[in-house]
């Protein structure tokens, strides 16, 4: 992408709902997917940085949700959580690419049976916890136990727990003992599971099975010291305010090859505004500064100022693993040549401009991508540029029984939701088809797309599920069959529920097999489901966050959707 | 007077209960669940139900309320059945998010809401006084008309624009002054009252812009009226001079309508400046309050709410007083 | 600086006051003559914008320091008080020269008891103390006839009733013991019993005190009940001037002859009143002739169409002025 390209875009973004008004951004003459590709290539600042010592200075706009790894569905929490807590497995970062699974705790990544329904998994020598004591597979167990006691844990973060057999445990509380797992001895960990799941090591990637000792457990307060098993460990903690972390002298380097551990400390300053955030970034008025905020703080308004080649040395970048998708509720919408046509007739390139522009998103053509295991090419008549296709999408309507009146709902609290709804407003005007815009609190949002009150259309977005290196945990969630594979499943949001492909999906997930010869078969079902557009791909993330001149080793996280902490280092 | 006070005191308290249940009832029927917001994305009707329970949402409406207000007369047990904890008085529940004892997130709030509201208070108050009465007093002359020019720009600065412009040229551009830290809380502690006052004066000056261009204008009307008042003229008339006449008598009565923007001025800002700590990164009422509605967090955005009315409804008695006392018309009532 | 005993109190020569406006300049007294000696009382009647009320504020000096121009005499025993600065003005307002207000209600400061306000007007220009103040002021009330004044002291003017309050303001006048009292307009504002009974009141105490009184009315019937002289003003100017019972049985020029005739009486109850037809001149351009011309009856029995074209000047006989041409054609009128 050349200079004046970037400029048109930051125009576009700045200008926002005026061109909406107009039809969209025109493609910039000469940009073609080639150019793209390469527009969308991961930027890493200082790679290969190895010197130990210093402090990072992480800015955010607000405290961490939790930092108790019981309790966290938060991206932020696992970023962090990289520095105080280990698990069997950990899911490596790696810029533009789905992270990868490498040995953490584990010796290595899992022991399935043949029948897939165990997975053990010994731990390494010499593992301890700040305070000395030696981590144990009992505190493997009792880490996951706690993520059962969902009356106490909000956020308890679900994906092993429902492959796990002992369904109906209810937390060591007032469950008494968890079947699902076994310690035979302190070394060994022994998982059961319902069914066969290739994904498994995912699974226990997840912040389920980062250690923690019983005795140590404070409950819901345990989120303001967990107990550390990473290089590093909280000093204080001053909730709302700062955050302090120092080396853990009880981490044992040797038995971790997955972090660098660069720097001496990382300090947190937990609400600093976001425009400030971007300000200071962009200042470089701390140069050990980074943030861990969404869009590295950015707005729309700053993409032009990521130009500069000053700022432009100090960005990472890359693409995420977030897209956000267009649901067109099957159910009321039940004709799929009409579904088809709507998605042809949206203008994604102007749907894009209300996500900020190139800067902060690419076109999507399929909720999955190439660089997962088990994709197999997917087939759209939907254009590549996100330019609409009203004739054709004409055409296919012609004598079809055309709802008059849709409506898209929205989540009120982020003005681009709406102005997506504007966008499509006016393309579906194009087919007779007058849109509604609803919007729903935001804290509710994805309960309200669950229940009845579902609108006809309404956004959603997927950041690849308990393993985003796998197409399995994108395609079963949004277009899978329920538990019992007679319905849609429950976060299926355009209820989509094919007789045929759910039975087969219904079979695949009881399946043994590799994650990569059943995810081939997931990609295939998903390619058909996809002829009946029940969904619309919108827009992947493409994230850019400016750092301090001093920082090094600063990759976007694919997961993460931020600088990842574990690999950051810096210059002092 | 006595009687007067009883009586406001009672009001007072009335209306600080209708207004809990107000509030509790709105955020109880409001359309956002935290229980729902509590489980995201992947969220089974069961997962809300357990949510439920782990927020304590699950009882009858009113048991909720009458177990939230008790927190205010004692000490009580919160939380789940799974994970009791005791809330020490006075206890206005605990916050879903950090599971933190909301008193003591707004006891940590409050010093830097003070701190914003002492010193913009006091900035406001002198350059909106003073300058309206300059105004006042020189009435159709040049410095009157830069004075009323000046104040109706500040009036439409709202504080989003003035604090971005602000940190935009002091900060990032000249690199006079650092970004506010939330290291400072209040003037007595490491860095010092020094630190403090170049911590907060940003903040101070952008809500001093927008307030003392309301209260200049205040002023200066009100001066205005009350220079050309009767009373005045037989002040003049005494022989009393000229500083006797504006501040003794002048002030005095024109000064009143400004007491009582200023009592409520202070009331609401004390319930969190929203704008102006959230441009600033001061972590005070109004900077946690947006992040706890942001989150869903109803035992800290409906404490905040509360306390929020119950200072402007105090600051209301104060002002009904202060009335009383500057103004012995009123003591009738 | 000396003054002979004979010598008038107060004499304004040739007093012009007028303000700049966005419509222009508005003459508001233009020539204004008066005397006044000392222990005398002279009324000032006349329509409203008339100029009485600006000539009382020109004298308490009330315009210095305003966009008003002010220019001629006022000597009081002597001293031009046009000349003095506004500082120096001070040291005469309330002390020499005092003032009393249409509505006592809003002339007092509503948040200072009564009794501080009458104190600070004595401490202005005696150097006691507050509590000797305070025993001063809570003598005057009960010199103008407050009951109880000790306790009335602490009272504010709100818990007053009007003829108390104008008492009050009285009292707040007199408390310097001034050798001027300008009472504007002093009982307007009260009713019918009450009114009597202030102008008693300021009869007695002026008797007493040998203080001189302006008394600043549109009502003939007051300035017959207290008055020794007096003036009466039109257009920013003094018309006649006369003795009561003078201006009362003679009266000389046309204007008078008009407010005398639109005067309801106790005699006249029933007669039809005749009030003066037409308009005051606009203060903004004033005619070149009688500014009483253009609705003056009488305008046919001067030659040469005069009145229009020459304003004319005060003459007369007896102490008897007036500002009419009839007044020279008639030098020789009789003594009634």
């Amino acid at each position: 992408m050349n200079r004046s390209t970037i400029a048109a875009i930051a125009l576009t973004a700045t200008a926002g709902l005026a061109l909406t008004a107009c039809g969209g951004a025109k493609p910039t003459p000469g940009d073609k997917q080639g150019a793209n590709a390469d527009a969308y290539a991961p930027v890493t600042v200082g790679k290969g940085f190895t010197t130990k010592g210093g402090n990072i200075n992480v800015l955010m706009s607000s405290d961490f949700q939790t930092l108790d790894p019981g309790n966290s569905n938060y991206v932020q929490t696992a970023n962090v959580g990289q520095l105080y807590y280990r698990t069997l497995v950990m899911a490596k970062e790696t810029a533009g690419q789905p992270p990868k699974m490498v040995p953490d705790l584990a010796t290595d990544l899992g022991k399935a049976s043949k029948d897939g329904l165990t997975w053990t998994y010994t731990l390494k020598k010499g593992l301890k916890f700040e305070d000395g004591s030696p981590i144990t597979s009992k505190d493997i167990k009792y880490g996951v136990e706690r993520t059962y006691a969902r009356d106490v844990y909000t956020q308890a973060p679900q994906e092993l727990d429902s492959a796990l057999a002992d369904d109906s445990y209810k937390g060591p509380y007032h469950g008494g003992d968890f079947k699902g797992i076994d310690t035979p001895d302190d070394q060994t960990v022994v998982f059961h599971l319902k069914q066969p799941y290739a994904e498994f090591p995912a699974l226990v990637s997840r912040s389920n099975t980062a250690p923690v000792p019983k005795a140590k457990d404070t409950k819901l307060d345990y989120t303001n010291h967990p107990l550390s098993s990473g290089p590093y460990k909280i000093k204080s903690y001053d909730r709302g305010r700062s955050m302090k972390l120092v080396r853990n002298s009880n981490w044992d380097p040797a038995t971790d090859p997955n972090r660098s551990a660069l720097p001496d400390t990382f300090t947190f300053s937990l609400s600093t505004a976001q425009a400030t955030i971007s300000q200071q970034l962009l200042a470089n008025s701390d140069p050990t500064a980074i943030t861990l905020d969404s869009n590295g703080g950015l707005q729309a308004s700053d993409a032009a100022k990521l130009n500069d080649p000053k700022v432009k040395k100090r960005t990472a970048a890359g693409l995420l693993g977030c897209t956000d998708v267009l649901n067109l509720n099957t159910e009321t919408i039940k004709d799929k040549d009409v579904r088809k046509a709507m998605a042809l007739a949206i203008d994604r390139a102007a749907v894009q401009v209300q996500y900020g522009g190139a800067r902060f998103g690419k076109i999507a053509q399929s909720y999955i991508n190439p660089a997962q295991v088990g994709y197999v090419p997917q087939h759209t008549d939907l254009d590549p540029a996100g330019k609409p296709k009203l004739d054709e999408a004409k055409k296919l309507i012609k004598g079809k029984n055309v709802p008059k009146k849709l409506v898209y709902g929205y989540a009120d609290t982020n003005a681009r939701y709406k102005n997506v709804g504007t966008v499509l407003q006016q393309n579906l005007k194009q087919l007779g088809i007058d849109l509604q815009l609803r919007p729903i609190p935001a804290a509710n949002y994805y309960t309200v797309l669950a229940g009845d009150q579902m609108p006809d259309i309404a956004r959603s977005g997927w950041c690849g599920g308990a393993d985003s290196g796998s197409v399995r945990t994108t395609i079963d969630p949004n277009v899978g069959p329920s538990l019992d594979g007679k319905t849609y499943g429950f976060s299926n949001i355009p209820r989509y529920h094919d007789a045929k492909i759910a039975k087969a999906m219904y079979e695949l997930r009881g399946t043994n097999g590799t994650s990569e010869e059943l995810g081939k078969k997931w990609a295939t079902l998903y390619d058909q489901a996809m002829q009946d557009y029940p969904l619309v791909p919108l827009v992947r993330s493409y994230t850019s966050s400016v750092v301090g001149s001093k920082v090094r080793n600063a990759q976007m996280g694919y997961f993460f959707g931020a600088i990842d902490l574990s690999t950051v280092g810096a210059e002092h | 007077m006595t009687s007067f006070l009883m009586r406001r005191f009672v009001a007072m308290i009335v209306l600080l209960f209708v207004i809990s249940f107000v509030t509790f009832t709105l955020f109880q029927l409001g359309p956002a669940d935290p229980a729902a917001a509590a489980c995201g994305q992947e969220c089974t009707p069961q997962r809300i139900a357990e949510a439920r329970v782990a927020l304590g949402m699950d009882k009858p409406f009113l048991t909720q309320y009458f177990t939230y207000m008790s927190g205010l007369f004692s000490s009580h047990m919160v939380g789940a059945p799974g994970s009791q904890a005791l809330c020490s008085w006075p206890c206005l529940g605990k916050s879903f998010q950090t599971n933190e004892d909301v008193t003591t997130i707004i006891a940590r709030a409050l010093p830097y809401t003070l701190s914003v509201a002492c010193g913009a208070v006091v900035l406001w108050t002198v350059a909106g006084v003073g300058l309206g009465l300059l105004a006042a007093l020189r009435k159709g002359r040049f410095t009157d008309k830069l004075i009323v020019g000046g104040a109706s720009v500040g009036v439409s600065l709202p504080i989003p624009v003035t604090g971005l412009l602000l940190l935009l040229l002091f900060v990032s551009t000249l690199d006079l002054l650092p970004f506010t830290t939330n290291e400072i809380a209040s003037p007595f502690g490491a860095a010092g009252p020094g630190g403090w006052f170049l911590n907060y004066l940003l903040p101070w000056v952008a809500l001093a812009v927008l307030f003392s261009a309301q209260y200049i204008r205040v002023t200066r009307s009100n001066m205005l009226e009350t220079l050309g008042e009767d009373f005045m003229r037989t002040a003049r008339s005494k022989g009393l001079s000229r500083r006797s006449i504006v501040f003794r008598h002048g002030a005095r009565a024109g000064l009143t309508p400004v007491v009582t923007m200023l009592g409520l001025d202070i009331g609401s800002l004390l319930g969190g400046a929203v704008l102006t700590e959230t441009i600033f990164s001061v972590p005070g009422v109004g900077f946690t309050a947006v992040h706890a509605a942001q989150s869903g967090d109803l035992p800290v955005t409906m404490a905040i709410t509360m306390m929020a009315a119950f200072f402007i409804i105090v600051a209301n008695v104060l002002v009904d007083i202060a009335y009383a006392v500057i103004d012995p018309r009123v003591r009738v009532a | 600086m000396t003054t002979p005993e004979d010598a008038p109190m107060l004499a304004i020569r040739d007093l012009r006051v007028s303000f700049p406006t966005d419509d222009g300049v508005v003459h508001a007294v233009n020539g204004m003559d008066l005397t006044l000696a000392r222990g005398e009382t002279v009324g000032i009647v006349g329509e409203s914008g008339s100029g009485k009320t600006v000539t009382s504020q020109a004298l308490m000096g009330l315009l210095k320091d305003t966009t008003a121009s002010v220019t001629g005499e006022i000597l009081l025993d002597g001293q031009d008080l046009n000349t003095l600065t506004e500082t120096q003005m001070r040291a005469y307002r309330g002390k020499k020269i005092a003032m009393i207000f249409q509505d006592p209600l809003s002339a007092m400061h509503p948040f200072y008891p009564v009794g501080a306000q009458i104190a600070e007007a004595y401490r202005v220009h005696n150097n006691v103390s507050k509590k000797a103040a305070a025993q001063v002021a809570v003598d005057m009330l009960g010199r103008v006839g407050i009951p109880d004044p000790k306790r009335r002291y602490a009272a504010y003017p709100h818990e007053f009733s009007g003829g108390m309050r104008q008492r009050a303001m009285i009292a707040m006048a007199l408390v310097c013991e001034p050798e001027l009292l300008i009472a504007d307009e002093p009982t307007t504002a009260l009713d019918v019993t009450v009114q009597a009974q202030i102008l008693d009141l300021l009869n007695e105490l002026q008797e007493e005190t040998g203080t001189s009184v302006i008394l600043v009315t549109h009502d003939l019937g007051v300035v017959a009940e207290v008055c020794h002289q007096v003036v009466v003003m039109y257009g920013g100017v003094c018309v006649e001037q006369a003795t009561v019972a003078n201006l009362f049985d003679d009266p000389r020029h046309p204007y008078t002859q008009g407010l005398l005739a639109s005067m309801p009486s106790l005699a006249r109850r029933s007669e039809r009143l005749s009030p003066i037809p037409g308009f005051p001149p606009s203060l903004l351009a004033l005619p070149d002739g009688c500014l009483f011309a253009d609705r003056c009856p009488k305008t046919h029995l001067v030659p040469d169409g005069a009145c229009a074209t020459h304003r004319p000047t005060l003459t007369g006989v007896d102490g008897h002025p007036s500002r009419c041409h009839l007044e020279t054609l008639q030098p020789t009128r009789e003594v009634a």
